[in-house]
């Protein structure tokens, strides 16, 4: 009888104490969700990637700090010797138009202008013998 | 990954009840409470029992809290027990939140964490027995004692007898 009394009691003291609602006054639930947010959030990729940049950094620094300075090599340059310069040949084309003798007819022209001036240039055909020539003809005279 | 509505249902279910698990030990129960969700929203998974999870983490930052308050003021005046209410004051509650923190102070701690963790934590005797490190068997019987002692020093009336006083 006193136990079944007793086994009340103790339940009703378990239901009475479970009634009261613990203190939490001081806990900033704003603040908690914040900083439980960044924790969450926060993985192993930046920090692996933090990680392997700066011991690259480092390494690189380190091999340009122990690495000797690169060797200057002075070349001897021979003399250059003005005769041994080879005349440029004509190109083809220039080739060409010596061949057909154009190319000796202007030497001569450029030779008398050099020596006379404008005066030793050959008199111009005069424009009422002969009709004046169109591109086709100058181009063939050349 | 826990979600932000999963972590706020948890800090509803648990964090009253936690903070007062924590005041055993140290003062700053609150911010042992804190660092102990911000691990567990750190965590991959979840833990299998959340609830024991939390209680261990809880636990094991309170200690080393109490640890560094003992440090820092020299001297072993628990700072839990100058805490005014651990309870808010409430008319509606069959218990005087004062006198149920009086009460459960004067509790030894073997028994007073217990009967914490059962009734406010929600934990089994089996998950206080691995958390304290003690056989279920064990917790249940310090369960026991600890009531046994708040009974005498509460009076709580049965509510059969509140009945037949009506």
């Amino acid at each position: 009888m006193s136990e079944r009394l007793e086994e009340r009691e103790i339940t009703a003291l378990e239901s009475a104490l479970r009634e009261l609602r613990p203190q939490t006054e001081a806990l900033d639930r704003a603040v908690l969700m914040y900083r439980a947010g960044r924790a969450s959030a926060r993985g192993w990729i930046w920090p692996l990637a933090t990680l392997l940049s700066t011991s690259a950094t480092l390494v690189l620094g380190i091999v340009l700090w122990i690495r000797p300075a690169p060797a200057i090599v002075y070349v001897a340059v021979p003399p250059v010797d003005n005769e041994t310069i080879l005349p440029v040949p004509p190109s083809p084309l220039l080739a060409n138009e010596l061949e057909r003798g154009a190319w000796s007819r202007y030497v001569h022209l450029q030779e008398q202008v050099l020596l006379h001036g404008l005066d030793g240039l050959p008199p111009p055909p005069s424009a009422t013998d002969e009709p004046p020539l169109d591109a086709g003809s100058l181009l063939n005279s050349l | 990954m826990m979600g932000p509505e999963q972590l706020s249902r948890l800090v509803d279910n648990y964090a009253a009840a936690l903070v007062l698990y924590a005041r055993q030990w140290c003062a700053a129960a609150e911010d042992v409470v804190q660092e102990a969700f911000i691990k567990l929203a750190a965590q991959r998974a979840l833990p299998d029992n959340v609830a024991g999870w939390l209680h261990r983490v809880v636990r094991n930052g309170a200690l080393a809290a109490a640890r560094a308050e003992r440090r820092r003021r020299h001297h072993e005046s628990a700072a839990a027990l100058r805490m005014p209410n651990w309870f808010v004051p409430s008319e509606e509650m069959r218990l005087d939140a004062e006198t149920a923190t009086a009460a459960l102070q004067k509790l030894p701690l073997e028994q007073r964490e217990i009967l914490i963790a059962h009734l406010w934590g929600g934990l089994t005797f089996e998950q206080i027995g691995e958390l304290t490190g003690i056989s279920s068997s064990t917790a249940h019987r310090r369960y026991l004692a600890g009531l046994a002692a708040l009974r005498e020093r509460l009076r709580v009336p049965c509510p059969n007898d509140s009945k037949k006083e009506k």
